[in-house]
């Protein structure tokens, strides 16, 4: 695990000197060099995450019930990361108006994801107080 | 999908931005701007099977 953490930190530093030497020249190969750096380096801790994500998803699987509490955090969690992924390189470059528009819509999808557990929450309030 | 992924873009980048240069210099400024262009698209296309790599990946995980 560890050597996996210094392996990523050695190809972010690296990265980072590539695209500050191309910087100048052509910021748009810098854009998409940092692009690319992101996705491989986010695919690479999913990847290490993996198998222990799993592994809870089969425990709560075997709680019958408790599966959707740990399943909607998690796409929240997906959403999430996907979201900060785009704004963040776009705040890198400058464009911090696209990187709030990207958020914006993040945030919409994840309040469609919370509206159902919301409404199962307050029919339970509803019942209790005999509406 | 390692870092000579990352090595090629920097590469692809820096030869593109040399040929740029070069071709400005002699005086084929239309060419230049062709050839930056392929470049880009050429860096484009490998960022984007990278991107569609990383989508599918939080998909899988997530269970999005």
């Amino acid at each position: 695990m560890t050597a996996i953490l210094i392996k990523i930190l050695s190809i972010i530093l690296i990265t980072a000197g590539l695209i500050m030497s191309i910087r100048a020249k052509s910021g748009e190969h810098a854009f998409l060099l940092s692009l690319a750096c992101g996705a491989i380096v986010l695919l690479m801790a999913f990847d290490m995450v993996m198998p222990y994500v799993s592994r809870l998803k089969a425990v709560f699987n075997k709680a019958s019930g408790a599966a959707p509490y740990f399943v909607m955090p998690l796409k929240v969690l997906g959403l999430a990361y996907i979201t900060d992924f785009i704004a963040d390189t776009c705040r890198d470059f400058g464009l911090g108006g696209l990187a709030a528009k990207a958020e914006f819509a993040g945030k919409c999808a994840i309040f469609i994801l919370c509206v159902p557990p919301a409404i199962s929450i307050l029919e339970v309030a509803l019942k209790f107080a005999g509406l | 999908m390692d870092v000579n992924f990352i090595f090629k873009i920097a590469a692809i980048g820096i030869i593109v931005t040399v040929l740029n240069q070069l071709l400005i210099r002699s005086g084929r400024e239309d060419q230049a701007m062709l050839t930056s262009l392929a470049g880009l698209v050429v860096v484009l296309l490998m960022v984007v099977t990278a991107i569609a790599d990383l989508f599918s990946t939080i998909k899988g995980l997530f269970g999005l």
